[in-house]
C-alpha cells in the first residue's frame, strides 16, 4: 500500500529538472560573479557612444557616498565626470537628472537625443522661478502649440543694412558689367559650404577668365584658408547660410570703377581705405600722363546734377579734382547702391568728408534657439521652402519659411509614414551650450575599456 | 479543475484588478517622459506586485506538499494560483514597459515567463477538459500510480490462464468435465486439443505476453492488439481454433487485453494531463529564484 511513496519516473524527472534548472541558472550566475562578468545584470545594451565600455560597470555604476550601501544608481556626478552639460535656464523650476532624458541600456545610437516627453513635462504647462514667461507655455510638440517662428510674427522686419531687391536680381534678361546676360540663381550668392565650386559671379571667376564662370567649373577656385570639406564633415559644415559677399557674388555685375581714366575698381573696403586707394592711383596716373593736365573738362554724370571737373593747374590739383569727382561718383551713386551711407560726426579733418558705412548686418542665424541643416534639405528646390523669395522687393522682407512649410514634412509618423521626424531635439538643444565648460579627463584608457588595450595599428603594445 | 460557475468572483477580481493596473499603468505610461521602463518607481511598484503574485503562485506546491496545514482549502489555493499567476503577466509586462529586450537574465526571465504562462494556460484548459474525456475513454480508471502494478497482476493472471489451458492432462479433465458423452472420442480430441494449444501457446507468447509485459513503457508501438478492432479479430480466430470447451478463458484473456488496453490509454491520457507540469514547474522554479536574483541586482544598479 506503500505505492504512493514510491517516484514514478514522471515525478522523478520533474523533481530532478526542478532542482536543476533553478541550480543551472544560479550556477551560471555564479560562474559570471566569479568572473567579474555583470553583464547578465544590464537592463539592456549600452548605447553606441558608451558601447567600448563593455562591463566596466562601475564607472558609471558608482557607489553613492552616504547611500543605502548596495545601491549604484548612476549618479549625475557620474556622468559629469565625462561630460559637460550647462544650465537650461536659469529660471527653470526643475532640472531633471541626466539619466532620466538620456536613457541609457536601450542600446540607443544617439544618447544624446531626448524624447519630446522630456520637452513636454515642462513646456506643455512652462512653471519659472518669478516674472512673466518669455516663450509660449504651452507647447506639446512642433505640430501641437509650437508657435510660429519669431522673425515671422507681426512687426518683425529684416534689420539687413544692404539695399537688396531679391524680385529683381531674379528676373530673366539681366546683363553684366561686360554686356553679357545672366540668370542668377539662389546658390549664386547663398551657399552654406563652397564645397569646391566656383562663386559663378565671383572675383576668382572674373581674375581667371574676365567672365563669369560656367556653372559648376572647378579648379582652385576656393580661398586658400579654406579646405576642403570631407564627406563627413560636408553636412556638419553645410548648416547656415554664409552671408552674401561682394567678392564672391556682386563684382561681376556692380563694378567699383571711379575713374574712365583708371581701369582698376576701387577696392571693396572702408571709406577710409578706399580714399586712400583713389589717391593713390590718381597720383600714379597723372605722374605717368602729365599731358592729362590739359585736357579739356568734361562732365561726369551722376544722379544728383552734373559734376563739373573744372581745370587743373598742377598735378596736385588734377588729382584733388578728380578725386572729389570719382568720390563724389562712389558716395552718391555706387556705394549708395547697396549700402546705407552715413555722414561721418565728430571727427575733424580732411577726413570727415568721408562717410560711414552702416554695418550690413546681414543674419546668418534667424533661429538662435534652433538648430538647421541646409545641407539635409538640399534635395528640395530653394523656392519650393523660401516661397516668398522670387517676389520680395525690400530688404526688411523676411524670407524665412513659415511653421507650416517645415510642418509638411516634419509631423507625426502616424499621420503618414514618408512623415520627417518631428522631435524637439532635432531642432532644439536642451543645454545652453554658450556657458560650456571644458572637461578635465579622470579615466585612463585602462580604466574604461578593463585594462585591455588592443594593439596599435603599428604594431606597438599600449602600456597595460 | 474544471472552470466553472465557483471561479466567478476570482474572474471578476481577477479582470477588475486588471483594469485598475491597466489604468494606472496608461496614465504612468503618458507622463514618464522617457517612457515606461523598470527602474522607475512605478515600474518597481508593478515588478514587486507581479513577483508578490508569482510567490504566491508558486506557494500552490507547498500548500500541496502538506494538505494538513489550516490554510484555506485546497481549491481556493488552486484558484488563487489560476487567476493571480495569470495576473501576474500584465503586472510584469507594465514592470518592464511592454519591453522583451534587455540584459541576458531580463531577456531569460521574460522568456522562462512567458513559457510559464503557456504552459500554464495549457494545463488549465487540459485540466478542465482532460478528466471528462478520461472518465469516458477510460470506465475502469485506476489509479495512476497503480497502473504498473495492475498491468504486472494482468499479465500474471494471464500466464496462469494460458499455463492452464496449455496443459494436457488439464485440457483433458476440461473436456471430459464438460461433456460427458462424448467421452468415446476424447483420443480424437486429444489430439485436436494438442494442435490448438500449440496455436494457443503460439498466439500467447508471441502476441499477447509481449503487450501485456509492456509495463511502464505505454504502448508498444506496432503491436496489433493495442487496436481494439485489431484484438478483436484475433481473439475471433483463436476462438474458432479452440474448443468451445475453452471459450470462456479465452474470452477472460480477451478481458485482459482489453483492461490492458484501457490501461495504456488511461496512462496516455494521463500524461497529457500532467505532462505540461515537466515544464511548468521547474520552469516556475527557475523564474521565482532568478526573478529575486533580478530584483537585488536592479535594485542595487
Amino acid at each position: 500500500m506503500n505505492y504512493f511513496k514510491e517516484w514514478t519516473p514522471t515525478r522523478k524527472w520533474r523533481s530532478i529538472l526542478a532542482i536543476g534548472l533553478p541550480a543551472l541558472g544560479l550556477l551560471w550566475l555564479l560562474g559570471l560573479g566569479v568572473a567579474r562578468n555583470n553583464a547578465p545584470y544590464s537592463s539592456g545594451p549600452l548605447s553606441t557612444s558608451h558601447a567600448f565600455m563593455g562591463s566596466q560597470c562601475n564607472t558609471c555604476h558608482q557607489p553613492i557616498a552616504m547611500g543605502v550601501g548596495i545601491r549604484k544608481h548612476v549618479s549625475d556626478e557620474s556622468c559629469l565626470a565625462c561630460h559637460q552639460a550647462p544650465m537650461h535656464q536659469a529660471s527653470q523650476t526643475f532640472t531633471p537628472s541626466c539619466a532620466s532624458c538620456h536613457v541609457e541600456h536601450v542600446g540607443s545610437t544617439n544618447l544624446a537625443h531626448a524624447t519630446d516627453r522630456s520637452c513636454t513635462q515642462c513646456h506643455s504647462n512652462l512653471q519659472i522661478k518669478s516674472g512673466a514667461h518669455l516663450y509660449q507655455a504651452d507647447i506639446k510638440g512642433f505640430n501641437v502649440n509650437h508657435p510660429e517662428f519669431a522673425p515671422l510674427r507681426a512687426g518683425f522686419r529684416d534689420s539687413g543694412n544692404i539695399k537688396f531687391n531679391h524680385a529683381m536680381h531674379l528676373k530673366a534678361g539681366l546683363l553684366t558689367e561686360a554686356g553679357k546676360p545672366v540668370q542668377l540663381e539662389c546658390a549664386d550668392c547663398h551657399r552654406s559650404s563652397d564645397m569646391g565650386q566656383t562663386w559663378k559671379y565671383g572675383e576668382v571667376a572674373l581674375k581667371t577668365t574676365g567672365t563669369p564662370a560656367k556653372p559648376g567649373a572647378g579648379g582652385a577656385m576656393m580661398p586658400e584658408t579654406e579646405s576642403r570639406p570631407s564627406d563627413a564633415e560636408g553636412p556638419s559644415r553645410a548648416s547656415y547660410m554664409k552671408p552674401p559677399t561682394y567678392e564672391n557674388s556682386c563684382i561681376a555685375c556692380h563694378s567699383l570703377q571711379f575713374d574712365p581714366a583708371i581701369s582698376q575698381p576701387a577696392p571693396h573696403d572702408k571709406p577710409e581705405v578706399v580714399h586712400a586707394f583713389v589717391v593713390q592711383k590718381l597720383t600714379e596716373y597723372i605722374a605717368a600722363h602729365p599731358g592729362a593736365i590739359r585736357e579739356g573738362t568734361g562732365e561726369l554724370q551722376i544722379p544728383r546734377g552734373a559734376f563739373n571737373r573744372g581745370s587743373a593747374h598742377s598735378p596736385s590739383e588734377w588729382v584733388t579734382l578728380h578725386t572729389a569727382q570719382a568720390e563724389d561718383l562712389l558716395w552718391r551713386k555706387t556705394c549708395l547702391e547697396c549700402h546705407v551711407l552715413n555722414p561721418r560726426t565728430g571727427d575733424a579733418g580732411a577726413a570727415t568728408t568721408l562717410p560711414v558705412v552702416a554695418e550690413p548686418n546681414i543674419t546668418t542665424r534667424w533661429l538662435p534657439h534652433a538648430v538647421f541643416q541646409h545641407y539635409a534639405h538640399s534635395s528640395m528646390t530653394c523656392e519650393s521652402c523660401h516661397t516668398k523669395a522670387p517676389s520680395s522687393t525690400e530688404t526688411s522682407d523676411v524670407l524665412l519659411p513659415n511653421i507650416s512649410t517645415c510642418q509638411t514634412c516634419h509631423r507625426d509618423a502616424r499621420e503618414n509614414i514618408a512623415a520627417a521626424s518631428n522631435s524637439c531635439s532635432l531642432c532644439h538643444q536642451y543645454h545652453d551650450w554658450k556657458e560650456g565648460k571644458p572637461i578635465k579627463g579622470k579615466y585612463s584608457l585602462q580604466q574604461l575599456v578593463g585594462g585591455v588595450v588592443m594593439p596599435a595599428p603599428h604594431g606597438e603594445v599600449a602600456s597595460q | 479543475m474544471r472552470i466553472d460557475e465557483t471561479h466567478r468572483q476570482w474572474f471578476i477580481g481577477s479582470v477588475v484588478g486588471l483594469l485598475i493596473t491597466s489604468l494606472i499603468y496608461a496614465i504612468y505610461a503618458a507622463r514618464s517622459p522617457q517612457g515606461p521602463h523598470g527602474g522607475s518607481v512605478m515600474g518597481i511598484i508593478f515588478g514587486v506586485v507581479g513577483y508578490i503574485f508569482m510567490i504566491f503562485a508558486g506557494l500552490l506546491g507547498m500548500r500541496k506538499k502538506f494538505p494538513i496545514w489550516r490554510i484555506g482549502r485546497a481549491q481556493t489555493w488552486m484558484r488563487g494560483h489560476l487567476w493571480l499567476g495569470l495576473l501576474s503577466f500584465p503586472l510584469i509586462l507594465f514592470h518592464s514597459g511592454f519591453s522583451f529586450r534587455g540584459g541576458a537574465l531580463t531577456s531569460l526571465l521574460m522568456t522562462l515567463f512567458v513559457i510559464v504562462i503557456l504552459s500554464g494556460l495549457l494545463g488549465a484548459v487540459l485540466q478542465h477538459y482532460m478528466p471528462r474525456l478520461i472518465t469516458q475513454q477510460v470506465p475502469m480508471e485506476t489509479i495512476y500510480d497503480q497502473i504498473d502494478r495492475v498491468r504486472g497482476t494482468l499479465l500474471g493472471e494471464a500466464d496462469v490462464l494460458v499455463a492452464e489451458l496449455s496443459d494436457p492432462v488439464k485440457m483433458q479433465s476440461i473436456a471430459l468435465q464438460s461433456d460427458t458423452e462424448e467421452i468415446g472420442a476424447v483420443s480424437t480430441v486429444l489430439r485436436l486439443e494438442l494442435e490448438a494449444t500449440e496455436e494457443l501457446r503460439d498466439f500467447y507468447d508471441k502476441l499477447l505476453r509481449p503487450y501485456l509485459a509492456q509495463v511502464g513503457k505505454g504502448i508498444p508501438p506496432g503491436s496489433v492488439l493495442s487496436s481494439a478492432i485489431e484484438s478483436k479479430q484475433n481473439f475471433v480466430r483463436l476462438r474458432t481454433l479452440m474448443p468451445k470447451v475453452v471459450h470462456s478463458s479465452i474470452s477472460d484473456l480477451e478481458d485482459i487485453c482489453e483492461e490492458k488496453r484501457e490501461l495504456d490509454r488511461q496512462s496516455k491520457l494521463h500524461k497529457v494531463l500532467h505532462g505540461w507540469l515537466m515544464v511548468h514547474i521547474p520552469l516556475s522554479l527557475a523564474l521565482v529564484i532568478l526573478g529575486l536574483v533580478h530584483a537585488i541586482g536592479a535594485l542595487r544598479y
